[in-house]
């Protein structure tokens, strides 16, 4: 169980852990070893209760630090330009334009008396939908690019080697 | 104090704790558990998560004890925190004597 616990700890940040690791590593022992009398259950509850308290303490450290690093630096970095507003209005009527040829060309497959053709221009309205998702998907990226969201997703949390150097 | 969100129960119970007198981990463990009649097992994970908080909002302070090993802090209450968890206590006093009132005015 101690084995599994110092495992555990790893999934905190690493400033939780250099502050805290050894302290909480030497406290587990303690109930640990007050545990070792108690029955089965009583066991494993403990060691369920203090499974679920690491995750639940490691993921709201790491939400912590992830919300810390947005508020301080990356939202200043954040802005939201004109071209940005443009290019999402594009990629609006884009949809909306796929959408109608698409309708457009479902409708006339359906009514379509020759079947000889109803294949033909089934590719070709999926050969559209591709074209249309491709332009939606360029023109996100494009315009979500912009206004510097991409950085978030490349925001690192603070290195350790500073931290350690402090 | 009157913009601080309300307290959760682990982090009352070991203001609580530490109110009587300084205490390292263990100790609060075990003094919360005998607080509540075993009704709250604290977990490590718990008890570290709401110290660390506590820690930062200068709530309690590590004590200084030279030959205290680092695996075994002591933390004591500041001032600062003994004032907020008596507003704390204040403010459930108010919420339980209008809940009293409201319940035993309300009909069945």
């Amino acid at each position: 169980m101690v084995h599994l616990y110092k495992l555990l700890l790893l999934l905190y940040p690493w400033a939780h852990r250099e502050e805290f690791a050894e302290e909480m590593l030497s406290v587990f022992r303690q109930v640990h070893r007050d545990c070792a009398s108690l029955g089965v259950k009583a066991r494993i509850r403990f060691s369920l209760r203090e499974t679920a308290g690491l995750i639940a303490g490691a993921f709201r450290e790491h939400t912590k630090v992830r919300m810390e690093n947005l508020r301080g630096g990356a939202m200043r970095m954040f802005r939201f330009p004109r071209w940005t507003v443009i290019l999402l209005v594009l990629a609006l009527l884009v949809v909306f334009a796929g959408i109608n040829i698409l309708a457009t060309q479902t409708l006339s497959l359906v009514t379509a008396i020759s079947p000889r053709w109803a294949f033909l221009q089934l590719l070709l309205a999926a050969a559209l939908f591709v074209c249309v998702l491709g332009v939606i998907v360029f023109v996100l990226r494009a315009a979500l690019g912009r206004t510097c969201i991409q950085r978030w997703t490349v925001a690192k949390t603070w290195p350790a080697q500073d931290v350690r150097n402090r | 104090m009157s913009n601080q969100a309300p307290l959760t129960e682990a982090i009352l119970l070991v203001l609580l704790s530490l109110a009587e007198e300084p205490r390292h981990g263990y100790a609060i463990i075990k003094d919360v558990e005998q607080m509540t009649t075993g009704r709250v097992q604290m977990s490590t994970g718990t008890l570290f998560g709401a110290l660390q908080r506590l820690l930062e909002q200068g709530w309690i302070q590590p004590v200084e004890e030279e030959d205290s090993p680092r695996g075994r802090r002591v933390y004591r209450l500041t001032p600062v925190g003994r004032r907020n968890l008596k507003h704390e206590f204040a403010r459930m006093k108010d919420l339980t004597r209008i809940g009293d009132l409201r319940i035993s005015r309300g009909r069945a």
